[in-house]
């Protein structure tokens, strides 16, 4: 490392202490007036072009303990009796923390430590240099600086960032929820933590009381790949009907019931932040859906040949948002996928779907995956629970289905 | 808008179904060296020094080949009292920020392997026999991958009226701007296990309700990119659902390869392993029920007395102590008991285990488990004798 990448760093708190010498390395030392000029210095640098890559320095060791150290080929535990970085909660308290992981070098002017992981801004950490681990050298001085330990506390600066992170959608959007509704998706403007929202979300009756387990608390947690959007899942023992939990305590909402649903904003985002505000909405409960899709009963509005009007799809009830993006698909007769943007409104029972290019003037086919739900898992021709005396096996394997529409010239 | 209603013909069209084997480019191999992760967890340890780790975020489940990473400690799991303390000091940080994934202990040594994440980043830390914590550098870890679908295969050809075929994008990769391809039915895996030179995954969708279970051979290869089987329950002869499987363990019942599971939705079940045949619908045969609340964690097997049983972590009632030797005669649950919270074969729950988070077999006496012994309480590792 050259002086002028030195002085580039910025040097940040730094609270230095010189206590007796402990009894690690043990040794010898005595007053050398050659070394008189020698005293050793801790700073924690970061490099200014790899921000957040910060690293705790020893400086001003005499080039010969230098050269020693990088040829002696210490051990881990050698080093770190050597240079000891610790958390400390406070400037004072580190007593007894194992030393925190991370590679240790030498350059030119100083004897290195890098974290493994960055050091948290704000936090403090102690760093202990004890001389009596230094290696012995040809001219093994003596130095008064030698019978002291060098104590500091490094802090990179505290980061003042105010949380941002919202709460943007959360589906479904029906004022109404069918009492056997299996999930919410959350939607959040910025990437969250990996913490799941068992600890964040509540459901609260009419009353202003929690419903008790009414969600699943995974500790795997259902994010989509960038983390804005959580599953909320429902506890489906509770959801579905013969077993234990539903039985015991029957489904989390009771149809005709009012419940609010409520997001903490105690739930940290990718930042480790809170979120600006915490969210509620209020619902009702109907009736459980119970009923395979039938696309037959829903309504295609054609658009026009020639233009970019949307495809317009209305359902006969409300279906899962996120599948709606993905379980829908557009195709010439010929099998020529159609690109196009999906929306969504009406409380997910219509969906538009408007063409890069306009309409060609030949049958189109809707195709249908059968992954395509209901908010309560009622798919194409099969409901989410099956009466035994039609078992799946009856219904035969699930297959997507397709229906047609024709764009013509408008008129 | 201008439009008019389409006649509106419902076609009902078959599928040359091929079978539920992965294809694409997403299930292939691959092998490196230093593997990137974005999670770890869950995890269980293989033949040899191979520790199978899923990174649940990107849907790859990991064989690591650790090497002398399994050897270099001391013998053994020493406990460690407030180890999530001990954990975030040695990572630079405070408790608050570190989260324990998983833990599996490495038979041969009985040394645990402890996976958290230090925020965004995961970590892999052993711990030995005089519990000498050590963060295991993955930088140097050979590894080889295998990537679950987390969407289906890119195209089914759907076989039209009159013998011409037609294929269809499984999913739109021309729709849709503001919901990028990597966002569509991510699956998160919930459990891996290793018997016979199969590794079994059970993955959990973030959509639809409905998880897959997996068999894929090790070592992973081009050709055998794995069998999925969708499960289903059957409680009570009432109704059938798609259910979820969490949790498992491989048993033989009556020398039959079994899996054991539990579902999300809290019923124990077995299957036997021959039933996971490509693209078959499976159903897992009750064996017990637990209350509400109840969400099965972990499971281990053991002997004690010439007896087999099944030990299972609970998030709500402790630990589940299970006689196997029911298991081969037990009838299919077809009705609950009256007043009681559980059903089914016969269990005791161990109160002296309640708050455990992760369990483990250690040795043939000992459970090597991270118990929180009240809910504010530091996390501690333990060894606990089997019940």
């Amino acid at each position: 490392m050259d002086a002028g990448r030195r002085s580039a760093r910025s040097i940040i708190l730094v609270l230095t202490a010189l206590v007796a010498a402990g009894p690690g390395c043990g040794g010898f030392f005595s007053d050398d007036p050659d070394d008189a000029g020698v005293s050793p210095q801790i700073l924690l640098t970061i490099e200014p072009d790899d921000l957040g890559s910060s690293a705790v320095e020893l400086f001003g060791l005499p080039a010969a303990d230098l050269t020693a150290v990088k040829a002696a080929g210490l051990t881990s535990s050698e080093w770190v009796n050597l240079l000891r970085v610790s958390v400390a909660d406070g400037p004072e308290d580190a007593t007894g923390r194992l030393p925190v992981i991370g590679t240790y070098s030498v350059t030119e002017q100083a004897v290195r430590f890098s974290p493994r992981y960055p050091f948290d801004p704000g936090r403090h950490y102690r760093v202990v240099f004890d001389p009596l681990c230094l290696p012995d050298t040809e001219s093994s001085s003596s130095a008064a600086w030698k019978s002291e330990s060098l104590i500091a506390t490094v802090q990179e600066p505290f980061v003042d960032l105010r949380p941002s992170t919202t709460i943007t959608r959360v589906y479904p959007t029906a004022d109404r929820i069918p009492e056997n509704q299996l999930r919410f998706y959350v939607y959040f403007s910025a990437p969250m933590g990996f913490v799941g929202g068992a600890d964040h979300v509540y459901l609260l009756d009419k009353e202003g009381l929690a419903v008790e387990d009414a969600f699943l608390p995974l500790e795997v947690a259902l994010w989509n790949a960038d983390r804005t959007r959580y599953t909320l899942l429902f506890d489906p023992g509770r959801v579905k009907r013969g077993i234990l939990p539903n039985e015991e305590l029957g489904r989390p909402l009771t149809e005709g019931e009012i419940y609010t649903l409520v997001i903490d904003r105690t739930w940290r985002d990718a930042s480790g932040l809170p979120l600006v505000n915490s969210f509620s909405r209020r619902f009702t409960v109907g009736p459980p859906d119970e009923r395979p899709l039938d696309p037959a009963t829903w309504e295609l509005a054609s658009p026009s040949a020639g233009t970019l009007d949307p495809l317009v799809v209305s359902f006969t009830r409300s279906l899962d948002y996120a599948l709606l993006n993905r379980a829908l698909l557009v195709s010439t007769v010929g099998g020529k996928p159609v690109a196009g943007d999906i929306d969504i409104q009406a409380e997910e029972t219509r969906w538009f779907f408007t063409p890069r290019e306009p309409w060609e003037h030949v049958e189109h086919h809707l195709t249908i995956l059968p992954v395509l739900e209901d908010t309560a898992g009622n798919r194409v021709g099969r409901s989410f629970e099956v009466s035994s005396s039609e078992s799946i096996e009856d219904q035969g394997l699930p297959v997507p289905t397709s229906l047609l529409f024709h764009p013509t010239p408008s008129s | 808008m201008r439009s008019s209603f389409a006649k509106l013909m419902f076609v009902l069209v078959l599928v040359s179904v091929t079978s539920g084997v992965a294809t694409g480019q997403n299930s292939a191999p691959g092998s490196g060296i230093g593997p990137s992760l974005s999670y770890l967890a869950p995890m269980t340890f293989g033949p040899d020094a191979i520790l199978f780790a899923a990174d649940s975020q990107e849907v790859y489940i990991y064989a690591l080949d650790l090497g002398q990473h399994v050897t270099g400690g001391a013998p053994g799991s020493k406990g460690i009292r407030a180890i999530d303390e001990k954990i975030a000091a040695v990572l630079g940080t405070e408790a608050t920020n570190v989260a324990v994934t998983d833990m599996a202990v490495y038979p041969e040594t009985r040394n645990a392997f402890i996976s958290v994440m230090r925020g965004s980043e995961p970590v892999l830390l052993r711990v030995d026999g005089v519990g000498e914590i050590t963060v295991i550098s993955l930088d140097e870890v050979p590894y080889s991958r295998i990537r679950l679908p987390n969407r289906p295969d890119e195209n089914t050809d759907m076989l039209l009226k009159g013998g011409s075929s037609m294929p269809i994008p499984n999913y739109p990769s021309n729709q849709a701007t503001d919901y990028p391809l990597s966002l569509f039915g991510v699956q998160t895996i919930t459990d891996l296990a290793y018997t016979d030179g199969r590794l079994y995954a059970a993955g959990l969708s973030n959509e639809e309700f409905a998880s897959k279970l997996r068999s894929i051979t090790y070592p992973f290869t081009e050709v055998d990119k794995g069998t999925s089987v969708e499960i289903w329950h059957a409680p009570h002869d009432q109704f059938e659902t798609r259910s979820p499987i969490y949790t498992f363990v491989p048993y033989d019942i009556d020398d039959e390869p079994h899996l054991i599971a539990s579902y999300l939705c809290t019923p124990l079940v077995k299957f036997p392993i021959s039933s996971l045949k490509p693209g078959a619908d499976v159903r897992g045969e009750t064996i017990a029920e637990f209350g509400s609340g109840n969400r099965p964690l972990d499971m281990i097997v053991y002997q004690k007395n010439g007896q087999d049983f099944l030990l299972m972590s609970n998030n709500r009632h402790g630990v589940m102590k299970i006689p196997t030797k029911g298991f081969g005669m037990a009838q299919e649950l077809t009705g609950l008991v009256p007043d009681g919270d559980t059903a089914g074969v016969s269990f005791e729950t161990i109160g002296a285990m309640e708050g455990v988070e992760q369990l483990d077999l250690l040795d043939q006496d000992h459970a090597l488990v991270l118990i929180r012994h009240s809910e504010q309480a530091a996390l501690n590792l333990e060894a606990v004798e089997l019940p």
